[in-house]
């Protein structure tokens, strides 16, 4: 791993921009002071491996969908209607996802580790806090592989075009509430961000916390303004989907039905839930055996090899364990998802610095591949693990 | 164009960032505690601040002291990057460009404080009621500024029904992150619509996102 330092940010000047994550007292240093380097190939390759697995998923989440697979991924069978009405229809555009990846630096092959396809984080992380990282050391902007804010820009632009609706009539605003629980502030961070994109995008916005949500199956989603109901064309709401269908399927049935009578489009859309699902990972090794970006997947433990135990529907880094060879648990992190299957896929040790921390790559996709950073962490990476930026070397 | 700034012309965060980025550089003490003086002075007195909309404009001057509107959008930060005929570029941040557009005392001419006063900026500043075409690269650009002057024209609206009645100023969009709201519990309301979903739930979680 080649690192270089740089001066840090002044934490003021994050709280400023409403980055407030950073500054939490459990995680001071939570964005490092130095980058990874790479070279533009390394670069490129992030690009390539992104963009040809998305292809992959889809015709992984096709196969779930046709095989009616939602058992095996975990997925509460209140949520398979809604995940196939936006499955068809075109105008549930996937906003955003990221790939996680081991290896690609070091000259170590590219190997997916998995696609946070529905909630992901470290948006606000690698859209701006690493170019601002650059700024603040002189350095240029074109030595790092990001063009996340643009490519979400053109995504929310894409969204209109795609709206059954709004497609037709250029000249009409749509409508877009960003919600999130009133008690994360990762998630209003991140938001808030998309709020901003989508008004710089030619959207109305409004922000309001989930519970003050209004919902209706035959008018739509709205917030209350004074006496007034106002309606909206977009929800977005980084809750997952599984918690919806569980803990609120009142809630998920008057959301199919929003669906069903085109009342509003969900960001992320539910299908995004079939490619959250890490079950997904054992599908896209059986349709695509071999394949040099995949890491064997299975739902029992790997004979004779070293393999990371993780639950279909574990978040942030939550109920992975790491088995040996002979099946004897090396490494594991506590979690609130054990109750969720477990699948088994293939150990590969991630790139590590001299400081024996690991390195996990980090690419989003909205439409394309759009951006690039890493996270580190001495043991399993999870959610407090440290951001990384990156600065590419070589480039003509 | 320098390609170096090219993030400044996408989003008004990034011209935000780069303008606080800048006012650390020429502090002695790394380390700020305060906004940047300029930026409360802006906010205090500007209501366009307060008001949470703003307006990124990029110019391109087209011949000697000509310039045209090349890129616009409406934003919650207000700045100005103009590509210069010899390659250059020059950023101007909000509490310039007040000045810059508050002179303009001719509504003739390409100057830049004429060509921004005519502009989708000069709008939302009461310079203009509607923009000239005349100050636009290109008609896209032009037909683009109609509706971002409508979507101006909503937030605003909307944004004054929802503040009227709170105390406190309104001090531009960070501000007001963290005013949190208190739980409803759920309810139909007279309409049907339902609502109050997730009020009860604080899995201890930290965040859903990973």
């Amino acid at each position: 791993m080649r690192i270089i330092n740089v001066n840090p940010i002044p934490s003021s000047i994050f709280e400023e921009l409403g980055f407030y994550w950073y500054t939490s007292p459990e995680t001071p240093n939570y964005v490092a002071d130095e980058l990874v380097v790479i070279t533009e190939a390394e670069g490129e390759a992030y690009y390539r491996a992104a963009n040809e697995l998305y292809d992959m998923f889809i015709e992984a989440g096709q196969y779930a969908i046709d095989h009616d697979l939602y058992d095996l991924f975990d997925i509460p069978r209140n949520l398979k209607e809604m995940i196939e009405v936006s499955w068809e229809d075109e105008s549930h555009f996937h906003m955003i996802g990221r790939f996680d990846f081991a290896g690609g630096v070091d000259g170590k092959p590219i190997k997916l580790v998995e696609l946070n396809a529905d909630t992901p984080s470290v948006v606000f992380e690698i859209a701006l806090i690493q170019w601002m990282i650059l700024k603040h050391n002189k350095m240029k902007e074109e030595n790092q592989f990001n063009s996340l804010y643009e490519t979400l820009k053109e995504s929310f632009i894409r969204l209109k075009r795609l709206h059954p609706y709004f497609g037709k009539h250029e000249e009409k605003i749509p409508r877009a509430l960003f919600s999130c629980l009133n008690y994360s502030i990762e998630d209003e961070n991140t938001t808030r961000l998309f709020e901003q994109i989508a008004y710089e995008a030619g959207f109305m916005t409004d922000f309001q916390y989930v519970d003050k949500v209004y919902f209706s199956s035959n008018e739509g989603i709205f917030k209350k303004n004074g006496e007034e109901d106002v309606k909206f064309d977009y929800w977005f709401k980084p809750i997952p989907y599984e918690y919806i269908g569980r803990e609120e399927p009142e809630l998920a049935g008057i959301l199919t039905d929003i669906l069903k009578n085109k009342l509003a489009i969900l960001l992320n859309p539910p299908y995004a839930l079939l490619f959250q699902s890490k079950s997904i990972l054992k599908i896209l090794c059986d349709l695509f055996p071999g394949h040099p970006l995949l890491l064997e997947t299975d739902f029992e433990p790997l004979k004779d090899k070293a393999c990371v135990e993780k639950k279909t529907l574990g978040r942030e880094g939550a109920n992975v364990r790491i088995l040996d060879a002979s099946g004897n648990t090396l490494l594991n992190t506590p979690g609130d998802y054990e109750t969720y299957r477990s699948i088994y896929q293939e150990y590969v040790d991630l790139p590590v610095d001299a400081q024996g921390r690991f390195y996990q790559a980090g690419v989003f996709f909205s439409y394309e591949a759009c951006g690039l950073g890493f996270r580190r962490e001495k043991g399993i990476i999870q959610d407090r693990s440290q951001f990384v930026g990156h600065f590419i070397t070589n480039f003509s | 164009m320098d390609r170096d700034n090219k993030m400044l012309t996408i989003g008004g965060i990034f011209f935000l960032a780069n303008t606080l980025l800048l006012g650390c550089d020429t502090s002695t003490d790394t380390d700020i505690q305060k906004p940047p003086q300029q930026q409360s002075d802006w906010e205090s007195s500007n209501t366009m601040a307060q008001r949470k909309a703003g307006v990124i404009t990029e110019v391109q001057e087209v011949s000697p002291g000509e310039y045209r509107i090349i890129n616009e959008y409406p934003s919650t930060t207000t700045g100005v990057v103009v590509q210069k005929l010899d390659g250059s570029q020059e950023i101007i941040p909000q509490e310039k460009v007040r000045s810059l557009v508050e002179g303009t005392r001719s509504t003739t001419g390409f100057g830049l404080g004429t060509v921004l006063a005519s502009g989708l900026l000069g709008y939302m500043m009461g310079k203009n009621t509607s923009v000239s075409p005349l100050v636009y690269a290109n008609e896209n650009i032009y037909k683009q500024s109609f509706r971002n002057r409508e979507l101006i024209d909503e937030r605003k609206k909307e944004e004054e029904k929802q503040y009227a009645g709170r105390t406190g100023v309104y001090r531009g969009w960070t501000n007001w992150w963290f005013g949190r709201s208190s739980h409803t519990s759920k309810s139909s309301s007279s309409s049907g619509k339902k609502t109050g979903f997730f009020s009860g739930f604080s899995g201890g979680m930290k965040s859903f996102s990973g």
